[in-house]
């Protein structure tokens, strides 16, 4: 060790520290401690602007899920009114069927008619 | 009283000085010093049942009242602080004279700046390596060895223009 470190050494030897400093730190800690043992746990009123912030993210969140809800049962409802739209069509194609069957029917019986008065 | 507790009043005798002194030292004001060192005891009993030893404690301390003090330098912008040439030299001082000659010194250290400042006074009171203050500080290993060495240049030119003979 060199002169210079030697002599710093001396000069910069800690101090203590004043009178009842310890005695003032145990004090702080008992009174912080009763502090925090009567504090609630969400100081919401402490910390207005954490609160804001975390209002503002539920906020968001809802809408979120507000939304994808709203997306969910849109679809759903679009895909039943598709399948209802389907079953009219196959139900009026079925009437259409039944309906030319019908009037081949008709006609055939009308011309077996109009032959058989023919004749007479 | 709780295990923590008195296990606390056991660590805050054992480091008040060296805490109190750190922050001494670094803020260079008595008061402030004070308030900063209690407010470092209250951060470590909240801190303490997870801190693994004694040694990590010591650590714990020392880098927290470190950075509490510069913080603090930063917040109030103390620039007034004294360039090293500008502090007077007394005018005649014996080299054997040590208590004035420490004075001297304490009063040089200072007016380092902060960074400085706290490089030498990790370096000489709390006897540190480069290499722990640097973990300590969140800095290289050469930057305090670069700030330990150009802080000692100057102190060992105002000591040997002090006592008029070359100091090693």
């Amino acid at each position: 060790m060199n002169e210079i470190d030697a002599r710093l050494k001396r000069a910069l030897r800690r101090c203590q520290p004043p009178e009842g400093f310890a005695d003032r730190v145990l004090a702080r800690v008992s009174r912080e401690s009763a502090l925090a043992r009567t504090r609630p746990l969400w100081p919401l009123w402490r910390s207005p602007s954490l609160f804001l912030r975390w209002a503002a993210v539920g906020a968001l969140v809802a809408a979120l899920v507000t939304g994808i809800e709203y997306q969910i049962s849109e679809s759903r409802e679009r895909a039943e009114a598709l399948a209802a739209k389907q079953q009219v069509m196959v139900a009026l194609r079925i009437t259409a069927s039944k309906l030319r069957v019908a009037k081949q029917r008709v006609k055939s019986v009308e011309a077996g008619t109009q032959k058989l008065e023919n004749t007479l | 009283m709780t295990q923590n507790a008195a296990e606390f009043g056991e660590i805050l005798r054992e480091h008040q000085a060296m805490v109190f002194s750190i922050a001494l030292r670094f803020v260079r004001d008595r008061s402030v010093a004070e308030e900063l060192a209690q407010d470092v005891f209250l951060k470590l009993y909240g801190e303490l049942p997870r801190l693994e030893s004694r040694e990590h404690v010591r650590f714990w301390l020392r880098k927290v009242t470190s950075h509490r003090a510069l913080d603090y330098l930063r917040s109030v912008h103390r620039r007034s602080e004294l360039a090293l040439d500008d502090v007077p030299e007394p005018t005649v001082v014996a080299a054997q004279d040590d208590l004035l000659l420490e004075g001297f010194l304490r009063k040089m250290v200072s007016s380092l700046p902060d960074q400085s400042r706290a490089v030498i006074v990790l370096r000489f009171q709390e006897d540190m390596q480069p290499q722990e203050i640097a973990e300590l500080l969140g800095v290289s290993s050469a930057t305090v060895k670069s700030r330990l060495r150009r802080s000692l240049a100057l102190l060992r030119g105002k000591v040997q223009r002090l006592v008029g003979e070359p100091i090693r």
